[in-house]
């Protein structure tokens, strides 16, 4: 019976939470919105003082399915609180392709403690390549998108080759140079469309029906754009289940171990070269499929989508959020996507904020919102630690 | 004399040279299998150099280091830590972001594996490696010290430093070495907390009788109690050699340490 009220106290603060995320998307005036975010700050700060609950709520995240499964529910629900206001559905699904991105750089900045800034630039190359072959070749997004997988994972193995013979800021310096030579080259080429970028990008094709259109099933019509945002959650499902795959296996803790303290890394017989190559494969393979999502997405691609200040916003979801723990850098993604499209009236204030939260975050929490966690085994012993 | 059979680490005149500076000028050395080895000498006088020559970290300007009869240097750290040495460092490098258990476990990686391919189409095998694993490293750990085993899901940078050093040489057991370097382990320890490092060690000698281990002190009262044969470096050579008894004896150990006159 206790397990149960446990379930049920952990599938309620699931609901309080998206209900809160709903109105602070549904309140449309600034100063309602900033009263609401104070109100919800304080709240959250009493609960957690609330030892009694917030071991009610732990105990219940241990039953298997039980976080999980009311999660995805709601999550599919979510775009029905915004039918009449369609445009949150699209800023939604940028943060959650945002989200893939950042599960990708995760592998290199969290697991492996190599600061990379041309994760921007990789999403691009993935959404060119899709772009590209799309519109000129008439090829389906299918194609295109396994084309682009092999192409930014080509090109993550470029950009990681350096990685032999740098190591920290030499190597993030690195890195923000290939973002500079990707972000000019594809500007200056002409069969990339240069300056004027790429119009017209198809909306995908699932079994011959395409995603432009709605889809009727009974009497609810679900719109293209709803649709396009299941898509998105179904890659990042898939992504979800990948990284935290890696994280829990040996390239995870093999990886963690590189960045802590690689010459005892390999006085244990690990060779850091692959390992490190690998995060940057995997990572760029994730920005190639958040690249090719957002190109058929939003249609139109230029080289602005893939600028400097994309590798920054990256970079900062991460540090944000919380390096090396895979829910903390996408919770980073969507606070840093949704945040500043809801005070659009400070639009030309985007940078200076990304700036003040990277600033106040390496200052106050260096260790992000949601610090990295210990990996707990299923072991007989020693569940009194901690 | 010593017998003819392979010695299981054997160094030949090495000579470690940084710039103008030998750090380690002519050393010849050896270790035989299950023998305890103290390497002594004053700050500076090499004996770290060579752990790290030996390891790889380093390498030989001149001579040559055998490893089982079979030559080691200019190999890399991790192809040196595969043939089975493997060491701990004077100034303990866990990887401090990781929790004590992952650092025994990571201690295992050159055991067999299961390929990361697994977790594409079969995670439950990876987890059961690492479940296997989790409880071999408790067991390492408790025989040591049980408190460690509490404190197994503690990060390594929340211990203090002797626990540190206790974690430090369980991840080096987990890796089942057959040649051990032990670089000051009870440096920053009381002589109640180096009694009990001792004895840990020597119980470590029943459990694994064939393991070699060369191990740096500067407490005479540990080199005295567990090294069977003691060598001392000053000055990058090596001054004398024999049991702790005729080290205690001779005149130049006790210049270098205590000085002339």
């Amino acid at each position: 019976m206790k397990k149960h009220s446990n379930v049920l106290y952990s599938i309620l603060f699931e609901i309080a939470i998206l209900a809160v995320f709903i109105v602070f998307l549904k309140i449309e005036s600034l100063i309602l919105n900033l009263i609401f975010l104070v109100v919800v700050a304080v709240g959250t700060y009493l609960l957690l003082k609330k030892t009694t609950i917030m071991a009610k709520l732990r105990a219940g995240s241990q039953t298997k399915g039980a976080v999980l499964f009311p999660l995805v529910v709601l999550t599919l629900i979510v775009p029905f609180f915004f039918l009449e206001n369609i445009y949150i559905v699209h800023v939604l699904t940028l943060a959650l392709i945002f989200a893939i991105a950042v599960l990708g750089l995760n592998f290199q900045i969290g697991s492996a403690g190599m600061v990379n800034f041309a994760q921007g630039t990789l999403m691009g190359i993935g959404a060119y390549t899709s772009a590209l072959l799309c519109t000129h070749f008439g090829v389906s997004f299918w194609v295109g998108l396994l084309a682009a997988i092999a192409v930014s994972a080509f090109f993550g193995l470029i950009l990681g080759l350096p990685t032999l013979k740098t190591k920290e800021y030499h190597l993030s310096l690195v890195t923000i140079a290939f973002a500079y030579v990707g972000y000019l080259l594809i500007l200056n080429m002409s069969w990339t469309g240069g300056p004027d970028g790429i119009a017209g990008i198809p909306k995908p094709k699932i079994f011959g029906f395409s995603l432009v259109n709605s889809l009727k099933i009974g009497g609810i019509v679900i719109s293209g754009t709803i649709l396009y945002y299941y898509l998105v959650i179904v890659f990042l499902g898939i992504g979800i289940i990948l990284a935290r795959r890696i994280h829990y296996s040996w390239l995870g803790i093999t990886w963690n171990a590189i960045r802590d303290d690689d010459i005892a890394a390999q006085c244990y017989g690990i060779r850091p070269t692959p390992y490190k190559l690998l995060s940057f494969v995997l990572g760029s393979i994730f920005a190639g499929v958040a690249g090719v999502l957002y190109a058929h997405f939003v249609g139109f691609i230029s080289t602005e989508s893939m600028a400097f200040s994309i590798d920054l916003l990256l970079v900062s979801m991460v540090i944000l959020g919380g390096m090396d723990n895979i829910y903390g850098v996408m919770i980073g993604a969507f606070l840093l996507i949704l945040i500043p499209e809801k005070f659009r009236s400070f639009e030309d204030f985007r940078l200076l904020f990304y700036g003040i939260v990277l600033v106040l975050m390496l200052i106050f929490r260096p260790q992000g919102l949601f610090p990295k966690r210990v990996r707990i085994y299923d072991i007989e012993r020693g569940k009194h630690g901690n | 004399m010593e017998t003819n059979a392979i010695k299981l680490l054997e160094a030949k005149d090495i000579v470690v040279q940084f710039g103008g500076l030998k750090a380690i000028n002519g050393v010849n050395l050896f270790v035989n299998r299950g023998e305890i080895l103290g390497l002594i000498g004053p700050n500076g006088s090499g004996k770290t150099t060579f752990f790290n020559v030996v390891t790889g970290i380093y390498t030989v300007t001149q001579g040559d280091i055998l490893f089982q009869g079979k030559s080691i240097s200019g190999k890399k750290p991790q192809e040196i830590a595969r043939l089975g040495i493997v060491r701990t460092f004077q100034n303990s490098r866990l990887w401090f972001d990781l929790s004590v258990l992952d650092n025994v476990i990571l201690g295992m990686y050159m055991r067999p594996r299961p390929s990361s391919l697994l977790t594409l189409y079969n995670f439950k095998k990876i987890k059961e490696d690492f479940r296997k694993k989790a409880e071999e490293a408790l067991a390492i750990l408790s025989t040591f010290n049980e408190e460690l085993v509490t404190n197994c899901y503690r990060r390594a940078s929340e211990l203090a430093l002797v626990d540190r050093r206790r974690v430090e040489i369980c991840r080096a057991l987990a890796a089942n070495p057959q040649l051990l370097l032990l670089d000051e382990p009870s440096a920053g320890m009381d002589p109640a907390e180096t009694n009990q490092l001792m004895e840990d060690i020597k119980k470590l000698k029943q459990t694994k009788e064939d393991i070699g281990i060369i191990i740096i002190e500067h407490d005479m009262s540990v080199i005295s109690s567990i090294a069977q044969r003691v060598v001392v470096f000053n000055f990058g050579k090596k001054i004398a050699e024999g049991n702790f008894k005729e080290i205690q004896a001779n005149e130049e150990v006790r210049e270098a340490y205590l000085g002339k006159g």
